[in-house]
């Protein structure tokens, strides 16, 4: 492997604007994030302090090891969403390491009304737990909240991947022999009482925790029988006579001492053994990305630069070199793991989808996992690449891509447009885990190149219809795209409505990733073998 | 000489008579409670009988059972060790009638020492100084009048006592009527024996005694003195011999003293004749225990006896087995008596178990146990776990390597006065040698732990948290690239 | 997650900080680079900040006696802390988990017992049951006579409760 050689001048205007530019989004993104991880109104912490609730942040930190990491998904899922009213979508979600074990977390907010769930909230949870299916890893669900959002019942309650869908994937989970810890330091309600029923071990807090079908305001209205909620369905009910749960603990502390216990008690998981190295840092200062993406979507940048402050020693093993020049393809190491890169450099030509294709199936054949880093705005259309098959060798990407045995992992690194999305591993091809970075931008096209295509087909429909063309219909139609485009291709809009795992900040992607990727490797590799390749 | 002797007691005393009887070729009988089934005793004797009984110390009490397997296993001596039946006069009557030979001094002897003010009275027939005091011989109330002229500061003792129970100090003529209606009622509580006596008190003083040895044909020689002032609640804890700092002429007439009463009294065996002595140099008769003593070692060391042999011989009608001529003190040896207690919380007992049992190991250091690492300490017997002793050519030498000894030695599982015993080495008035019985509460403060080091306190809370298994997992077993990433959010 | 301790009956807390290179662990204000190796028989030597600390240790229960530098340290681990700290009602009442005679009554009222002490000896299918104490403390009252039935549920014994006082030191002993 040779050290990529960086052509970066950090003097260079463009490279000092680039970095303003994108450190000042960069501290946007933290700025953010912390409000929406910290900033609540003091009743509401007040509340649960009377209650003797400790805050779910505090739970989440007694509950991890020690000078370990937390990778955190979808902080700020939501944030466009319900005026505001759900931060992190009134949950959290993530990777840690408890007892010396990868683990999935999903921990309610019960400092957001109660911990209520909005449909985003199961949107969130459901992706958690999709996660932690396909990396076959265990979960731990630190449950406190007050059930489904009412009013927004017809969002989250009937369909195929709304709340039912949680309690599927606890018994898929099941099923697989993955293993699930409940820690019940709240209510669970209607169906958030299936939480701790479905997981295979569960610990409840006397007098805060409570597990019901249907609580006391429920019961009364069907019944009229009066009860308390301790006496319907608190810790000694159901330790002691019911039976459905396991372990009694008097505080939110002995709860979480308990259920760290738990988890220590499960085997260690064999991982699948992917080509290793002992790990080292890059040779480029990873905050040099700053200074190298570009201020504006429809500018380009050598994405080898970015390759070169993410991956080990910055060594990198291109492939086809010469060839497809817009796709950059190539081995390396992260955190020791060896991975397969794909990163665009510049739109899709046949050439470059074509090496796509066969550089998936080589990272198929050694069984190293896909790193796909994303700049994308399309293929190349017009009637050369028509002619010369762009269609069929789009399909041939894709199908690779899909058929694919080894992990996918994806990053977002700029623009994310179109088709290009799609065999570069977008959301729908089940990649493991998917980041954006806060710069970054998707819809079907770029914004500009909507306005002026809708400006265009408006022009041709006031001509079929006989009707005046002025300057300013179109204006307005360009004006109005823009605007609708503006607020729906941003990262913090896609992250809103968790169609990705969370934004990073660019200079968290190589500890992400190798989280990531350590994570991955919990579940055997797949079967090999890809569909009909159009040729 | 006897061939084989049941020893009737435990501990260490028990392993130390073993130990003589073994380097004798005398067979060995031991006796222990089902509390004491660990007891090193039990394997070390070449014999073992059990002893039926739900209460520990009162199965080691039970006379006859004693005597029952004495004569069960052929055993033709019995060794009662210090405290239990040592000093029961009544036990060694029984031993004798049985026809077993009681390793002691004849039950006559042993009631007339026995009796505090008989005692006295003999003593002050054969010209061993008392202190003034007055018997009780009527009513309490003339008692009153004869107490007084005493003179204050006195000491009402119970006649039958011994330990420090019962005792009062009286300093001012007021106090005295109640003091003594007290101290009867509690005699006849304690001892079942309401007569007290009035003592002169002599402040501060000294607690020196001598070792003897007769023949019980008046045959008396002595093995010097030791010093025994280090005490609390009247316990030693302490002891060493030569006494530091002490003439050698009141040396010679102390031990002149002892042997005069001894040999009046036709001692037969081991005993020790306790003084306490006045910072004026007068010297006044305590007491006589007519047994071998807890801090028997120093005396072997310095002057190079073996006396529980010697108790074997005389026992076996041997005689005297040196002379006095013969006898001499070279060196220096100190001993201390390592107890299962929290000094820092007024002395009070411990319980737990001897996790770790780590003996030192140093040039004149001896250490006789009565526990093994894996033992239970419970409350059924008296805090008491070891001896250490530590010999040297001077005294501040013999000092040094307690310390050292102290520190090499690791006893844990339960806590001890190990520690406190080091501080008190290193204590300057100690290695000056002004001591008196009031040493150790003198010298509190300086005995008092000092405060802890920030560095050494964590170095301690992390000693123990790497002994969790957790605690290891949690600091070394976390998988990669976890543990090289560290703390870290996104 | 932080992992408590007792020494002395304060809370100490220990923090891992960091594993790569070296371990690095905070202990009040001040984070040190640690090392430990162990011998036989509970020897120990911990390295802190360079400096070499070696001695013995013996856990007992939940407490690890320490001999080190000379002095002797007991301290308690997580379990010794967490137990300290918490009470529970489950600690105040003894209640009949089966319908049955009372046959004994080992402590009365105004009865000083320890953990584990007999308080009851109970029979129920033919099977009789001691029941003890689950913590010390004094007995409040004994709720069923000798010879009399009961029912599932019913409370047997209960204890004085403990006065609740989280600002006290641990054991409910008080502060000098």
């Amino acid at each position: 492997m040779t050290i990529l050689k960086s052509s970066l001048n950090t003097g260079d205007p463009e490279f000092r604007r680039r970095y303003a530019f994108n450190k000042k989004l960069a501290a946007e993104l933290h700025e953010k994030q912390k409000a929406a991880r910290h900033a609540r109104p003091q009743r509401d912490l007040d509340r649960l302090a009377k209650q003797g609730k400790m805050t779910p942040r505090e739970r989440l930190e007694k509950l991890l090891d020690p000078g370990t990491p937390f990778l955190e998904f979808s902080t700020l899922a939501a944030n466009r969403a319900y005026g505001g009213e759900s931060p992190g979508a009134s949950c959290i979600t993530g990777i840690g390491i408890v007892s010396g074990r990868e683990v999935v977390i999903h921990a309610d907010d019960s400092t957001v009304k109660g911990g209520a769930w909005y449909p985003l909230t199961i949107k969130k949870i459901v992706r958690a737990l999709d996660i932690a299916i396909e990396n076959q890893l265990p979960v731990v669900h630190l449950c406190d909240s007050a059930g489904g959002q009412l009013q927004l019942q017809s969002d989250l309650f009937p369909d195929k991947y709304y709340a039912g869908r949680m309690f599927r994937n606890q018994c898929v989970l099941s099923k697989m022999n993955v293993k699930q810890l409940a820690l019940v330091l709240g209510q669970c309600t209607a169906g958030g009482a299936y939480i701790p029923g479905l997981s295979d071990y569960n610990v409840i807090v006397r007098g805060t925790g409570a597990v019901f079908l249907g609580g006391p305001p429920l019961v009364k209205a069907a019944t009229g029988q009066i009860v308390t909620s301790d006496e319907l369905g608190g810790c000694d009910l159901h330790t002691q006579i019911s039976g459905t749960c396991d372990y009694p603990a008097s505080s939110e502390d002995e709860a979480i001492a308990i259920g760290r216990d738990i988890v220590a008690q499960w085997e260690r998981p064999k991982k699948w053994a992917i080509q290793q190295e002992p790990p080292e840092a890059p040779l480029y200062d990873p905050d040099e990305l700053y200074g190298i993406i570009p201020d504006d979507i429809k500018k380009a940048f050598d994405m080898r630069e970015v390759i070169a402050r993410i991956v080990d020693g910055s060594r990198f093993h291109e492939y086809q070199p010469a060839y497809g020049t817009t796709l950059v393809c190539g081995f390396a190491y992260i955190w020791g793991y060896k991975v397969g890169i794909l990163a665009n450099n510049g739109i899709l030509f046949n050439d470059s989808t074509l090496k796509g294709t066969h550089f998936i199936e080589l990272c198929n054949q050694n069984n190293t996992p896909l790193l796909f880093l994303q700049n994308i705005t399309g293929f190349m259309i017009g009637k050369e690449y028509e002619t010369a098959g762009i269609t069929k060798d789009g399909a041939k990407m894709i199908m690779a891509q899909v058929g694919s045995h080894v992990p996918k992992f994806t990053v977002m690194c700029h623009a994310s447009f179109g088709a290009g999305n799609y065999g570069m591993c977008g959301r729908a091809y089940d990649g493991r885990f998917l980041f954006t970075w806060p710069n970054h931008q998707i819809g079907v096209m770029g914004g500009e190149q909507a306005a002026n295509t809708l400006a265009e087909v408006k022009l041709r429909q006031l001509e079929r219809n006989g009707e005046a063309v002025t300057p300013e219909i179109l204006a307005d139609v360009r004006a109005q795209t823009l605007k609708a485009y503006e607020t729906q291709t941003s990262a913090y809009y896609s992250t809103s409505e968790v169609w990705d795992d969370g934004i990073l900040d660019p200079v968290d992607t190589r500890n992400a990733l190798g989280m990531a990727i350590s994570a991955s490797l919990n579940a055997p590799l797949g079967q090999q073998g890809y569909g009909v390749f159009r040729m | 000489m006897l061939k084989k002797v049941l020893i009737a007691n435990r501990g260490e005393i028990a392993c130390r008579v073993i130990r003589t009887l073994r380097r004798l070729g005398i067979g060995s009988v031991a006796v222990y409670h089902h509390e004491d089934r660990l007891a090193p005793h039990v394997k070390l004797a070449d014999e073992a009988v059990r002893l039926e009984g739900d209460v520990p110390t009162a199965a080691y009490l039970d006379q006859d059972q004693v005597i029952a397997i004495c004569k069960s296993t052929g055993a033709d001596g019995i060794h009662p060790g210090y405290g239990f039946l040592s000093e029961n006069a009544g036990f060694a009557e029984k031993v004798a009638t049985a026809g077993i030979i009681f390793i002691g001094p004849e039950a006559e002897v042993m009631r007339l020492m026995g009796d505090k003010i008989r005692s006295r009275i003999f003593a002050a027939e054969n010209g061993v100084p008392v202190a003034p005091s007055a018997m009780q011989e009527g009513d309490l109330e003339s008692f009153l009048k004869k107490a007084a002229a005493v003179g204050f500061p006195l000491l009402i003792k119970a006649s039958a006592g011994g330990g420090g129970k019962g005792m009062k100090i009286v300093r001012t003529a007021g106090e005295l009527a109640e003091n003594i209606r007290v101290a009867a009622s509690e005699a006849q509580r304690y001892f079942g024996d309401g007569r007290i006596y009035a003592e002169r008190l002599v402040e501060l003083p000294r607690h020196i005694e001598v070792q003897v040895l007769g023949d019980g044909k008046g045959n008396v020689v002595h093995l010097f003195e030791r010093e025994c002032s280090i005490q609390r609640r009247y316990q030693k804890i302490v002891e060493e011999s030569p006494a530091p700092n002490l003439p050698g002429k009141l040396r010679d007439e102390i031990c002149a003293a002892a042997v005069r009463l001894a040999s009046a009294a036709k001692y037969k065996n081991a005993g020790t004749i306790e003084f306490i002595l006045g910072a004026d140099g007068a010297f006044y008769f305590l007491e006589m225990n007519t047994r071998l003593q807890v801090e028997h070692p120093v005396t072997e060391m310095v002057v190079g006896i073996d006396l529980v042999e010697a108790q074997l011989r005389i026992a076996s009608g041997e005689g005297l087995p040196v002379s006095q001529k013969d006898l001499k003190q070279t060196g220096h040896a100190i001993e201390c008596r390592i107890n299962a207690e929290e000094p820092e919380k007024d002395f009070r007992p411990a319980t737990g178990k001897v996790g770790i049992l780590r003996v030192p190991e140093g040039e004149g250091v001896r250490f006789d146990a009565g526990i093994v690492q894996g033992q239970a300490v419970t409350p059924a017997f008296d805090s008491m776990l070891a001896k250490l002793i530590a010999y040297g050519p001077t005294r501040a030498e013999a000092a040094k390597r307690m310390e050292r000894a102290l520190q090499e030695l690791a006893l844990l599982g339960v806590p001890t006065n190990i520690d406190y015993l080091a501080r008190i080495m290193r204590n300057k008035e100690f290695l000056a040698g002004k001591l008196h019985t009031g040493f150790l509460a003198q010298e509190a403060a300086d005995l008092a732990a000092p405060p802890l080091a920030s560095e050494e306190e964590t170095a301690a809370i992390l000693a123990a948290a790497f002994s969790d298994p957790d605690f290891r997992r949690i600091a070394f077993e976390i998988p990669e690239p976890y543990a090289s990433i560290g703390y870290w959010r996104n | 997650m932080s992992y408590q301790m007792l020494l002395a009956e304060q809370d100490v807390t220990i923090e891992i900080v960091e594993r790569r290179p070296s371990l690095k662990i905070k202990n009040g204000d001040a984070v040190r680079t640690v090392l430990e190796s162990s011998g036989p028989d509970g020897a120990f030597a911990v390295t802190v900040d360079g400096r070499s600390y070696s001695g013995w240790r013996c856990t007992v229960g939940d407490e690890v006696h320490v001999r080190m530098g000379g002095r002797t340290f007991i301290i308690g681990l997580p379990q010794a802390q967490l137990r300290a700290h918490v009470h529970s009602k489950g600690d105040d009442e003894i209640h009949a988990d089966m319908p049955g005679t009372m046959i004994a009554i080992h402590a009365e009222a105004g009865a000083s017992v320890a953990a584990g002490d007999k308080l009851v000896t109970i029979e129920s299918m033919k099977l009789q049951v001691s029941l003890v104490a689950p913590r010390d403390g004094v007995v409040d009252k004994v709720h069923v006579a000798a010879e009399t039935a009961f029912e599932r549920g019913a409370l047997l014994v209960s204890l004085v409760p403990l006065v609740q006082d989280t600002e006290a030191p641990a054991k409910g002993e008080a502060s000098k």
